[in-house]
């Protein structure tokens, strides 16, 4: 791009005329899950493309749009891809964590369920740029409809040639499987995945090595959200530039971001990253239907932050929400009430994540599910005294950064962020034993 | 490599983890997942440490501190679990010892370790002896900010006669799962549920027999603990004698505990080069019958019965059993006994003159071994021919499956074994097409790439000119090794000779092969190269019913189904009152061989040494002061009468200097074994009669599973069957 | 010293004269111990259930510096048990001539099993009669090996010679002296 060249402006707002949803502009469509409709609507074009311009430009393309994993961890697609090993004579393997299970995440499933050959389409790219055969869709065992959905698309792309041996003529051999899990959040984690995938106990491996070093049955193995994948269809049907386009400038494309909790119009949508919290929870969502204290930005994990202008004007991309202390992780946004007792919404979470620890390391095993749980436990019963949020505070010191895998950080995120900003709350009910705000049936009249 | 530990500057081989740099300094970490033979899995996080690495910039150099001229190092951000970390060039390491830090994580650590523990210490059989304890003394907080009700599991329920189980004390380490999956290649316990749900147990209802003694010995507390030595003594309160297993011809080293005169326990000890710190069952748990009826004081026959005598009269009625007889006399002595009793028994014959001298379990003729058991652990091809390794060398078994995941020998540092070895892996790649499996079927086959069921004295024969596909096979991984091993067994030794020697050594030098002989006896290889056979006109064990009188020491001919007694008179030194011993003249009374000084020979030639645990053995005598009392009675004077003359004997005439004899035994290679037929076959079993813990040593009343047991079909090895050939 | 001293001195003497004596005729008379005097041991059950205390773990004779205490233990009977939990004390011995009667083992007892009663009057004839075991020190077992010999033989009731002022402490559950 010369200096003379005026860059245009990025697309940062789902309102700008320039943006048109991709990833969702077929869900909910009448038959978008058959591969007639799909091929209809310039299906499998990416990968014809991908076929063309051979693997490693695949990778460059990838690298070049700027996409970040969309699972959470936000890390670049195209340099992940790019830790592959090339010739080194083993089966690799792509795998796709569609394992969605965190609090607050659900834009995967329509994916699944509504557009699943985009998927597939999205894993035939990245398993020809890092010269895997066979590919593995992990998916969250209670998606039984999506996987349903999923096994007819794959049925379909086989029996069109597009899965199998030599797809679509390029001589690349490529094979899909479902792999249904059995409702462990920790199975999101990807060494946790492989153990799951090999038939093993779900914990999380030792890293390194590296998944791209000894992945999957020892192999090469990467693996990438659903989301991702799809993206990287999107990438390689209407170019690396296309998607640059979109979002700020070190969080690029488009993402899915989900809204809940007491809006007019719940739910997932697409925009551009970068696109304010406002515009989504007032323009899209419908705003607020009561007084909100505090939005969890991206799934349950991240840390809640306060709701106020500063936040409603907050880019929604990884920088500005990591600036602010949290982090955009899935995208799924949550809104708590005023009314909420806070105490008992983070009981609510760290139940969650005292449920699905795995038991392999000791902080997370006796420190979240031994502990942790039954001190909010005793916050929210009105047992506690005076001490007890230290205690916690202390005890989340210990958890910190001492655990084996995240799973026992990501259960701080909330627990710090409430106890952080509304310490009131924890206060009163440490030292009286009542609640500031008292809980209520929540189900609304209509 | 230089890598820094709180300030002290130490060289450590590349590849190292910050665990092992932190005890090479000196200084201490406490952990509880980590061991020394298994891999490194990071999951009790008490390891902790601050750890930061100096950069390299641009230019490929350190970046520097600009106030001391020294690499500037960039501190991790939070503490990391040390038996995961690799330590790297210039890494710098703070322990508890000088960072605030860590020793709050830690103790923080504990603190959650503790949670869930039931701290029934003064009731647990590891307390004193449990790492748990130890480090909560040193790194805890000393008292629980955990308000709450522990949780409650199944408590001490047998997993098997052997191994008791308490859920509640598990700490989760998953180092006895590791050491299934990893050592002896059995998947049996994992963890059941998950988060603080998690638990340790066997879905089958019980655990494979072989091997599982050694989980007690690992589990850093007291959740899997010895249920033959439940509620025996406390461990401050055992007499440890280190010492060397003489069931097997392995020599594993173990550690004897007795209390109050009673063997109440036997745990392993640790010998890098011969068992590492495994042994099997059999060496664990049966030991029972060093405690159990014996023999406290001779018996002499008096009317046709046995009566207690004092030895006195015991010499006297052997003077007048031998008298007659001159030296038609027939000394016969167990494999088990040590060279030093060997030198005895061969200076009496000499100075009787007899040549009918023998020990037993022999073979005919026992070639050379020429590798060693590190040899077996780091060879890239295994063929075992003719051998049941669970009967004949257990520990083997295991060396050859150290082979099959790679043969990766612990590195060692100034605190011995590396502690966390990061070439370790949990559930490790195995290469079972490295192991051919030739004989019968034996448990060692599930592991063997290559299995070619067949039996008889001609296997080498037919292995060096191979008339099969599978034994083209074998042979071919035997040529195309480069560090290939042969082992052979008591199927293919029963009938060997000098040219079955010829042979080996031809194929062996064809193939570039060591070759492993496992001999009939723990000691038959020490006790042949001492002569100890019998000599020209002599009659082997086998013929006992021909000898004028004999003498017998902890052989039980009767129970073979042989002739119990020699044709006038006969004399049994054993410590039980066995069947041959309820048949003869004169019974003296012996002590184990947990209670003696001397040395034995292993498979390799390595000499070991025995040591003497504090056992009440009545009146008995070992076989060298048994026979000072028959040369007594047979009026002539050996010039073996101790310890310490057998062993001035040894030196005079095979130069074996056996008093300095290190701790860990010296490598030496023994002298040929003699050559003598036997007339017998060798049919070898590990697990005798005796040495099997009878109900009440089982723990009284501990309630296993059964119910479970009915549910599920055991796919396990069969349990030890009474009999064989003691 | 001035006749007035000695006066004063002979004075004293004088008064006590006329006062009750201290000296307690021993043994035809009772001494009075104070509760906390510490002789022979006693071991104690749950006043509950009647199971003993002592589970058999061995920390008296670990605590024990004249080396006076064998303990060994034993798997509980789960339908008969002796003591509450899987462990109890078969063989509990203590050794009356090598015991110093410091009180270490009553400190060290987690189950607070065994406790020091008030009894002293142990003299006996024979080494291994000295050597006390479960059945001379059960809560129950009323005087020493030689008391209850010699109540045996005569058939006369058992003799103490002491009376504890206020009673036995409350660590010895269920023994009774007279106060």
């Amino acid at each position: 791009m010369t200096v003379a060249d005026p860059a245009p402006k990025p697309i940062t707002s789902g309102k700008d005329p320039r943006f048109a949803p991709s990833l969702y502009a077929h869900v909910g469509q009448p038959g978008s899950w058959t591969l007639e409709y799909y091929r209809k609507h310039g299906g499998y074009e990416g990968v014809r493309r991908a076929f063309a311009i051979g693997p490693d430009a695949v990778i460059d393309e990838v690298k070049k749009s700027g996409l970040r994993g969309r699972g959470g961890a936000g890390f670049a697609t195209g340099l992940k891809w790019s830790f592959m090993p090339l010739n080194d004579g083993k089966p690799h393997y792509v795998i796709c964590n569609a394992d969605e299970s965190e609090p607050g995440s659900f834009k995967d499933r329509y994916l699944l369920s509504e557009d699943p050959h985009q998927l597939i389409e999205g894993m035939l790219i990245g398993g020809y740029a890092m010269r895997a055969s066979v590919g593995y869709i992990y998916i969250r065992g209670e998606y039984v409809h999506a996987a349903e959905r999923l096994w007819g698309a794959i049925e379909e792309a086989r029996a069109a040639g597009l899965l199998g041996k030599n797809v679509l003529g390029s001589g690349f051999d490529f094979q899909l499987y479902v792999h249904r899990g059995a409702g462990a959040y920790i199975c999101g984690e990807e060494t946790a995945l492989m153990n799951s995938l090999e038939g093993l106990r779900a914990n999380p491996r030792l890293k390194p090595p590296f998944p791209a070093a000894a992945g999957l049955y020892g192999l090469p193995t990467t693996i990438n959200n659903v989301e991702t994948f799809c993206a990287a269809t999107q990438i390689l049907k209407y170019g690396a530039d296309w998607h640059a386009s979109m979002g700020t400038e070190k969080s690029r494309g488009m993402k899915l971001f989900q809204i809940s909790g007491p809006v007019a119009r719940p739910g997932v949508y697409e925009l551009p990253l970068g696109t304010p919290f406002r515009e989504l929870i007032d323009d899209w969502a419908g705003g607020p239907l009561e007084d909100i204290k505090a939005i969890i930005p991206g799934g349950s994990s991240c840390p809640m932050l306060r709701w106020d202008e500063a936040t409603l004007d907050m880019p929604m991309d990884y920088e500005a929400i990591a600036a602010a202390g949290s982090m955009l992780g899935t995208g799924g946004v949550t809104l708590i009430p005023r009314s909420v007792c806070i105490v008992n919404a983070t009981w609510n979470l760290v139940r969650f994540y005292a449920h699905e620890s795995c038991g392999k390391c000791t902080p997370c095993r006796e420190g979240i599910s031994g502990w942790m749980v039954r001190m909010y436990e005793k916050l929210v019963r009105g047992r506690g005294v005076p001490g007890d949020v230290e205690l916690i505070l202390d005890m989340s010191e210990n958890i910190g950064g001492r655990s084996f895998c995240a799973l026992a950080d990501a259960c701080l995120g909330p627990v710090l962020s409430s106890i952080k900003l509304f310490r009131e709350e924890y206060d009163a009910l440490a030292e009286t034993g009542q609640p500031l705000y008292p809980a209520r049936s929540r189900w609304r009249e209509s | 490599m230089k890598v820094t530990i709180d300030g002290i500057p130490v060289d450590l081989p590349a590849g190292t983890s910050a665990l092992d740099a932190v005890f090479h300094a000196g200084r201490d970490v406490p952990y509880f997942c980590a061991h020394p033979y298994l891999s490194p899995v990071g999951a009790c996080r008490m390891c902790l440490v601050e750890a930061g690495t100096p950069r390299k910039g641009k230019d490929g150099a350190f970046e520097l501190d600009e106030a001391t001229g020294q690499p500037k190092i960039f501190w991790m951000p939070k503490p990391m679990a040390s038996c995961t970390l690799q330590a790297t060039e210039g890494m710098h390491i703070r322990t508890a010892k000088t960072s605030d830090v860590v020793a709050k994580a830690q103790a923080g650590m504990m603190e959650f370790t503790l949670l869930n523990h039931p701290l029934d210490c003064p009731t647990c059989d590891k307390g004193g002896a449990c790492e748990l304890q130890d480090r909560a003394f040193e790194y805890g907080y000393g008292a629980s900010r955990y308000g709450f009700d522990r949780r409650h599991a199944d408590k001490h329920y047998a997993l098997s006669d052997f191994i008791i189980l308490d859920q509640e004390r598990c700490i989760h380490c998953k180092r006895c799962v590791r050491y299934f999956e990893e050592v002896p290649g059995q998947e049996v316990l994992d963890f059941i549920e998950r988060g603080g749900h998690t638990f340790i147990d066997t879905e089958e209802g019980g655990l494979p027999v072989g091997f599982q003694g050694n989980i007690a010995d690992i589990c850093p507390v007291g959740a899997l603990l010895d249920n033959v030595a439940r509620f025996r003594g406390r461990n401050w309160e055992y007499d440890h004698t280190p010492t060397t297993c003489t069931l097997c011809p392995v020599g594993c080293s173990i550690t004897v505990d007795a209390r109050n005169g009673r063997l109440e326990r036997v745990v392993a000890g640790e010998h890098r080069d011969v068992n590492e710190v495994w042994i099997c069952d059999a060496g664990r748990f049966g030991h029972v019958f060093a405690t159990e009826e014996r023999l406290t004081v001779p018996l002499v026959r008096v009317g046709g019965e046995l009566r207690e005598a004092t030895w006195d009269q015991a010499i006297e009625a052997m003077r007048q059993g031998f008298s007659g007889h001159g030296s038609n006399v027939g000394l016969y002595l167990s494999a088990d006994s040590t060279l030093e009793e060997g030198a005895a028994l061969v200076a009496l014959a000499e100075a009787v003159g007899t040549p009918s001298r023998d020990h037993w379990p022999r073979y005919p003729h026992t070639p050379m071994s020429t590798a060693t058991l590190t040899d077996v652990a780091t060879a890239d091809a295994l063929v075992v021919l003719g051998a049941d390794l669970g009967e004949e060398a257990p520990v083997v078994e295991l060396r050859i499956l150290e082979a099959l995941r790679g043969g990766l020998l612990p590195a060692e540092f100034a605190h011995g074994t590396a502690i966390a070895d990061l070439r370790l892996t949990e559930r490790p790649a195995r290469t079972p097409e490295k192991l051919a499996v030739i004989g019968r079927e034996s448990r060692l086959w599930r592991h063997a790439g290559l299995r070619v069921p067949a039996e008889g004295p001609d296997l080498l024969a037919r292995l060096a000119r191979p008339d099969t596909p599978d034994l083209q096979a074998a042979l071919r991984l035997l040529e195309e090794a480069e560090k290939p091993v042969l082992i052979l067994g008591a199927d293919v030794l029963n009938g060997a000779d000098t040219a079955f020697s010829a042979a080996l050594s031809g194929l062996a030098g064809r193939v570039g092969a060591k070759v492993l002989v496992i001999p009939a006896g723990p000691n038959s290889r020490g006790l042949g190269g001492l002569n100890l056979v019998p000599g020209a006109g002599g009659l082997p064990y086998g013929r006992l019913g021909e000898v004028g009188a004999a003498f017998l020491s902890r052989l039980d001919p009767a129970a073979q189904g042989l002739p119990g007694r020699a044709r006038g008179f006969t004399v049994v030194h054993d410590t039980h009152l066995t069947a041959t011993a309820q048949g003869a003249d004169v019974v003296l009374p012996a002590v184990t061989n947990y209670e003696k000084r001397g040395t034995t020979v292993n498979l390799e030639g390595r000499l070991l040494p025995l040591a003497q645990a504090p056992l009440r053995a009545g009146e008995g005598a070992d076989l060298i002061r048994a026979l000072v009392a028959v040369a007594e009675a047979l009026g002539v004077r050996s010039p073996v009468r101790g310890l310490r003359g057998a062993q001035a004997w040894l030196e005079a005439r095979y130069g074996l200097r056996l008093a300095e004899l290190p701790a860990g035994g010296r490598l030496q290679p023994p002298r040929p074994p003699q050559d003598a037929a036997t007339g017998l076959a060798h049919a070898p079993q590990l697990w005798k009669p005796r040495m099997l813990p009878r109900p009440e040593r089982r723990g009284s009343g501990v309630p296993g599973r059964e119910a479970r047991a009915e549910r599920w079909e055991l796919p396990l090895a069969p349990a030890p069957q009474p009999g064989g050939d003691d | 010293m001035s006749v007035l001293d000695i006066a004063k001195g002979m004075g004293v003497t004088l008064s006590k004269l006329f006062q009750k004596p201290v000296t307690v005729s021993y043994p035809e008379e009772r001494v009075t111990l104070q509760p906390r005097f510490r002789g022979r041991h006693v071991l104690t059950r749950h006043p509950d259930t009647g199971l003993e205390k002592c589970i058999g773990c061995s920390l008296c004779a670990a605590a024990c510096p004249a080396y006076a205490i064998y303990v060994e233990a034993a798997e509980n009977d789960p339908l008969n048990p002796t003591s509450p939990g899987e462990r109890y004390a078969k063989v509990y011995e203590i050794n009356m001539l090598r015991c110093i009667f410091c009180g270490l083992c009553e400190e060290a007892c987690p189950t607070g099993a065994v406790v020091l009663g008030n009894e002293f009057e142990l003299a006996d004839y024979r080494y291994g009669d000295l050597v006390y075991g479960k059945e001379d020190m059960l809560v129950g077992v009323d005087g020493s090996l030689p008391q209850r010999r010699e109540a045996a033989r005569t058939g006369r009731p058992l003799r103490r010679g002491f009376r504890v002022e206020g009673g036995a402490r409350p660590e010895l559950e269920g023994v009774e002296y007279p106060s």
